[in-house]
């Protein structure tokens, strides 16, 4: 009690003392706004100043960027040594717009950008940059050796895919390793896959993409990939296979649909054979098809026995229209119409006036064989919707499984 | 004079675009965005189009088959200039009517052979 005494203040001192500290405090805080208002003001005059002296520096310079990106060879010549040439602030200033045309030009146009931008050190500082405590700036030095297909930072960008510690590191240098073109970098970018405390380093999706920018420069390390033990890596080899049109790998995609331990893959690997094309795969995709195999695989089989265009495979998708599965069964009708007049003729025939409409397995098939014919039709009737993008054959290139 | 519309929302690509061709001895209509290509090919009939596929408002798709629709326009070449490179963004742009496809990042001097392939093509 004693203790409150002694800190509490009279009422009419409190009452007294209380304008004074609040004016006081009030002045205090309306001169730290003004502060903070005229600072960003400032700044903002600043940033606008700036901006004004870069245009005013790379205004007169936009011919010379333009010849050296899609002038004639002499012409390329003379605008690289001039650009070469400027003295380093007016250079600081037309930097960006240089780096900004790798990204938009390819062939020669780019070699010169690259050239230029090698002889101006700024693919020098930015390899050096890779090693940067801040992660921003290793993200946006990644960045600028992916635009300019730096095939001498592959090494080091695979390093810090595997031991970055920023995800947006990562997921630039898959980018990067992308845009280079890197097949070596190919194991580093499945093996980026694998999970790790329940995730995997870098989204499946991003992966996907880079290794679809190699190319068919992938296959052979997409193939031995088949064998890894992490399901989302062989899953994601086996759609890459597919989408690169890898038909040497067409045997090792075969063994995948038929021994994989996981229906992920095995679903992978049918839509990859129908994507491959070749006849070999008929057999593994019927088999792949029958109602003793799982769900997702039999529906992505019935699809590519659809787009193998193989016409031996219209009894069993007739078969299928039947299926007790509605999943499989609706697939069927639409795969019998990518087999062309065969399939046609065969939907016909379910859907014909002969085909009994009642409940039943062949009453399924006959609505199954309308509803292709009819979707058919409506298809080749109505053109598609301005803008609208084709309804992707099958699921996006991203793959998402348990390691 | 042989005419060619550029069409792109990226003014360095539509400044990159119209000088090559300004170069290889077109004429060249450059405007930022669908509606205004859709403008400029009804006043001015290009011989060629060239139209970026992902613009705001109207795209490139949208513009492609408005001018296949329209009697003046119907004849017009179009080259899509896009970033969507998959197998199914190119034969959604056929579909809509291009006569070719280009995919950025391009090749300057790759655009003007095939400006010139195009138009060779329809007779101009």
């Amino acid at each position: 009690m004693r203790a409150l005494a002694a800190v509490a203040v009279p009422r009419e001192g409190l009452s007294a003392a209380l304008p004074g500290a609040l004016s006081w405090s009030l002045l205090v805080i309306a001169a730290v706004v003004l502060l903070l208002v005229g600072g960003i003001a400032a700044r903002r005059a600043a940033r606008r100043r700036r901006v004004e002296r870069v245009r005013r520096t790379t205004e007169p310079l936009r011919p010379l960027l333009l010849e050296l990106v899609a002038g004639e060879p002499e012409e390329q010549a003379d605008a690289a040594s001039r650009l070469a040439a400027l003295p380093p602030p007016v250079w600081r200033s037309v930097e960006p717009a240089v780096v900004a045309l790798l990204s938009k030009v390819r062939g020669d146009s780019r070699t010169e950008v690259v050239r230029l931008l090698e002889e101006r050190g700024v693919l020098g500082r930015a390899r050096a940059d890779l090693r940067r405590r801040g992660a921003v700036q290793r993200a946006r030095a990644v960045e600028l050796l992916g635009a300019a297909g730096d095939a001498a930072s592959v090494p080091a960008l695979v390093e810090l895919l595997t031991t970055d510690r920023a995800a947006e590191v990562r997921i630039v240098a898959v980018r990067a390793l992308g845009r280079i073109g890197a097949a070596d970098a190919t194991t580093p970018l499945l093996s980026a896959l694998r999970e790790q405390q329940g995730r995997s380093r870098v989204p499946p999706q991003v992966v996907a993409h880079a290794l679809l920018r190699i190319g068919p420069a992938a296959a052979g390390s997409l193939t031995a990939a088949l064998a890894e033990d992490s399901a989302a890596v062989r899953a994601t080899a086996c759609e890459i296979l597919g989408r690169v049109g890898a038909v040497g790998s067409v045997a090792a995609v075969r063994r995948c649909l038929r021994e994989d331990g996981s229906v992920e893959v095995r679903a992978r690997a049918a839509t990859a054979l129908g994507r491959l094309g070749m006849p070999s795969a008929l057999e593994d995709l019927v088999a792949a098809s029958a109602p003793s195999a799982p769900g997702t695989a039999r529906t992505s089989a019935v699809r590519a026995l659809g787009e193998l265009g193989d016409p031996r495979a219209v009894p069993v998708l007739a078969r299928l229209l039947a299926d007790d599965d509605g999943q499989v069964a609706a697939l069927a009708g639409p795969a019998l119409v990518e087999l062309g007049g065969t399939g046609r003729a065969v939907l016909h025939e379910a859907a014909g006036p002969d085909a009994p409409g009642g409940a039943g397995g062949r009453g399924q098939a006959a609505a199954r064989a309308r509803e292709a014919l009819a979707v058919a039709r409506l298809r080749e009737a109505v053109p598609a919707p301005r803008g609208a993008a084709p309804v992707p054959s099958a699921a996006p290139v991203g793959v998402g499984v348990g390691a | 004079m042989t005419t060619v519309l550029v069409a792109d929302d990226d003014s360095d690509i539509r400044e990159l675009v119209s000088f090559k061709l300004g170069q290889a001895g077109y004429e060249v209509l450059a405007v930022g965005d669908g509606a205004e290509a859709l403008e400029a090919a009804r006043a001015h009939r290009p011989d060629l189009a060239i139209l970026d596929l992902m613009m705001p408002g109207l795209s490139g798709l949208d513009v492609c088959s408005q001018l296949r629709r329209e009697e003046a326009t119907a004849a017009v070449p179009v080259i899509m200039l896009t970033a969507k490179a998959q197998e199914q963004d190119v034969a959604t742009g056929f579909a809509a009517g291009a006569d070719d496809y280009v995919v950025k990042p391009f090749s300057p001097r790759e655009l003007v052979s095939r400006v010139q392939a195009v138009l060779a093509r329809a007779g101009s």
